[in-house]
């Protein structure tokens, strides 16, 4: 199954579970909705699979509206930059409602809020402002990496009370992953973090669509060089508390660290989670690289995009700071950097951290 | 009455817009072409018949479908042709891409995507202008679809607020990729309540004859001046047969109800212009003869550019 696949069957095992559960946006009732994660659902629930009129700010407030009386309202953005027409009513209004009313009156909108990447993006379908998620208190935040995480992060978010944001890389739509269908879905509570891998020579540390780069590069240094490292992915940021300590420790048990971030790593998520960590564990001494796009926004042209992200050449370059020898590295070519990746996850063995 | 000369020059442009856009869409067929890629074709007129009203100050801004604008207000060819390869001779550098077109020598101040952004430009753009107290305009471009933003509404309020010269251009292809009015409006929904309850002026029009969206353009202009308030002009135009997004012929597509491959065919802008150029007197030999003239060098300029862009990395 493929991550829209997965997105999609999410979707649909709530629309069958719970009848106050709405998916709201633009073009998810079209043949092949919100780029196939809501194909099909519009003929099997009508009314409750609404396309919209082209009004950000106003059909996403009225599904926090409609969430702060009960409704299990779901909003779809196909861009970040679309989303942000709505920002007041994310932010100031769902963020903020339990807690400024005092409690004990949630707003569960579950909002699906896409990150543009792929060749002909460009700077205005490209950006990637998790961090400001990040500082909106209120807000449960996923950011699924894998097609297992999308499956069960687009139930979960729709079963807390909480407002919650999925944080969807577009990058990684067509990866594949085997997993059986029902899934832990009602599980109380959701990874912070998962660990793939187990070597101890260095980790990587990233999150959504880093994922897929950090694994190939795991596979290219062990068989080229026999290097044994691992990844901690990022997956889950709780409302209540954005950090978990077990994930901390994780990290600050780890040397050789490299930070794979996919957006420009200043002021990013990688780098404030790295300064909690710190600040957090004044004792610990830890050596970390970074390893991420420049400070721009990521252009049009694919000969200018380049290795704008993260590739196994860059990984490698920043673990070269630790003393380790690439002599040879692989040529990428087209695909490999402007092409979403038909990666598959299934065979990749991971350990949760909570 | 417009001359016969400036009706061919109008008839000759759109002629162009069209050419380059379909060999734009044969090439991005081939994977050669690696930007989004909204085409206008179909929709010719409304571009050149308001930017044949304007004047190089009068400055004009787009959006996610502007190659027609921007070739329109006499931006540069093959600047156009360069960024949408992504070669650094582009307009934008390669930066930008299909969506991002930029010719300030001619006015054609930018084009961006996300819908209903250029309003509060535009109106940022007429202030501009006013405050620099030169006798122009400013002229957005904006689609059905995009005009539902709320930016949208408030831009024309500030506008009229602040005396502000802008004139905003609905783009009404109908469709927003393929949901109809009916899906995103309400039934009572008007235009002109809402518009002239603002406080700026409506008029719409089918764009199919270009010699009239230029003649009404500048009526509507010259208004903005004199009464000092902005303006709506909302034009019918017809979406051609490419759909939404990126270069595939639609067949028959089933969201399009009433607007039939021969309706399309009926009220393509293009041949309405040509039969009223020669039901007004002229040959119709000479006409062709523009038409296929305008092909032919369309092409080979597209093609001597072409042949100097380095595709794929
Ligand atoms: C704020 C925002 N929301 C959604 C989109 C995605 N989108 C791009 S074009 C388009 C349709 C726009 O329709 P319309 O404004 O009528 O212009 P047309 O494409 O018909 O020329 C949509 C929904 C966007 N670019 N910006």
């Amino acid at each position: 199954m493929n991550f829209v696949e997965a997105l999609r069957e999410g979707h649909l095992y709530q629309l069958e579970n719970n009848d106050s559960t709405y998916i709201i946006g633009l073009g998810v009732n079209y043949a092949n909705g919100a780029d196939g994660s809501t194909k099909g659902l519009a003929e099997l629930y009508p009314d409750r699979v609404l396309d919209v009129p082209v009004s950000e700010l106003s059909f996403t407030g009225m599904a926090v509206g409609m969430a702060s009386q009960g409704l299990r309202p779901i909003v779809h953005h196909g861009r970040i930059e679309f989303a942000m027409l709505a920002f007041d009513q994310i932010f100031t209004q769902a963020s903020r409602w339990d807690y400024m009313f005092g409690g004990n009156y949630p707003c569960p909108v579950a909002l699906r809020i896409c990150i543009g990447r792929q060749w002909g993006n460009g700077p205005q379908h490209t950006a990637n402002y998790h961090s400001i998620f990040m500082q909106a208190a209120g807000l449960d935040i996923f950011i699924p990496a894998t097609p297992l995480d999308a499956y069960r992060a687009s139930i979960y978010s729709t079963l807390i009370d909480k407002p919650s944001v999925l944080l969807e890389h577009r990058w990684l739509y067509k990866t594949m992953e085997q997993f059986e269908l029902g899934y832990d879905v009602t599980h109380d509570k959701f990874e912070t973090a998962a660990i793939y891998g187990d070597g101890e020579d260095f980790t990587l540390l990233t999150y959504g669509d880093g994922l897929v780069e950090c694994l190939k590069f795991i596979d290219f240094s062990k068989e080229k060089y026999g290097y044994q490292g691992k990844v901690i992915c990022l997956k889950y940021f709780s409302a209540d508390k954005r950090y978990s300590e077990d994930t901390i420790k994780a990290l600050l048990a780890c040397k050789n660290v490299v930070a794979v971030d996919t957006a420009p790593f200043e002021g990013g998520i990688l780098a404030s989670f790295i300064g909690f960590a710190i600040t957090h564990n004044k004792h610990e001494k830890i050596n970390i690289e970074k390893c991420a796009p420049p400070h721009h926004p990521c252009p049009t042209s694919p000969a200018l995009v380049g290795e704008y992200y993260p590739n196994v050449k860059s990984i490698a370059a920043s673990l070269a700071n630790f003393g380790f020898e690439f002599n040879e590295l692989p040529e990428l070519v087209f695909d490999d950097l402007h092409i979403a990746p038909g990666f598959d996850y299934t065979n990749y063995k991971f350990v949760n951290i909570y | 009455m417009l001359s016969t000369e400036f009706s061919m020059n109008l008839l000759s442009k759109m002629v162009q817009i069209r050419a380059v856009e379909e060999l734009i869409a044969d090439d991005f067929f081939k994977s050669k072409i690696f930007s989004f890629l909204h085409l206008s074709i179909g929709q010719e007129s409304s571009a050149v018949g308001v930017c044949s009203a304007l004047e190089t100050d009068d400055l004009v801004m787009g959006n996610h479908r502007s190659h027609h604008h921007y070739l329109a207000k006499g931006g540069d060819f093959d600047k156009m042709v360069y960024e949408v390869y992504g070669d650094s001779r582009g307009c934008c550098k390669g930066y930008g891409g299909s969506m991002h077109m930029l010719d300030r020598s001619v006015g054609f101040v930018g084009s961006t995507p996300i819908l209903g952004s250029v309003a509060p430009l535009g109106t940022g753009i007429g202030f501009s202008i006013k405050a620099s107290k030169k006798n122009n305009i400013a002229v957005v471009f904006i689609g059905d679809g995009a005009a539902e933003e709320g930016a949208f509404y408030e831009s024309i309020n500030l506008a009229a607020l602040m005396n502000v010269p802008v004139l905003f251009v609905i783009e009404d292809n109908k469709y927003s990729v393929i949901s109809a009015h009916s899906d995103r409006k309400a039934k009572d929904y008007s235009y002109p309540k809402i518009i002239e309850g603002l406080g700026a002026t409506y008029h719409r029009m089918e764009a199919r004859d270009v010699n009239a969206v230029s003649k009404q353009t500048k009526l509507m202009k010259e208004n903005i001046l004199a009464d000092r308030k902005p303006a709506v002009l909302h034009l019918d135009v017809v979406r051609g047969t490419y759909g939404h997004s990126g270069p595939m012929k639609e067949k028959a597509p089933g969201y399009r109800v009433n607007d039939t491959p021969e309706f399309i065919e009926a009220n393509d802008c293009i041949t309405v212009s040509k039969d009223l150029l020669i039901q007004n007197g002229v040959e119709p030999e000479k006409v062709e003869a523009l038409i296929a003239n305008t092909i032919k060098e369309t092409e080979e300029k597209f093609l001597n550019i072409r042949n100097q862009i380095k595709v794929r990395i």
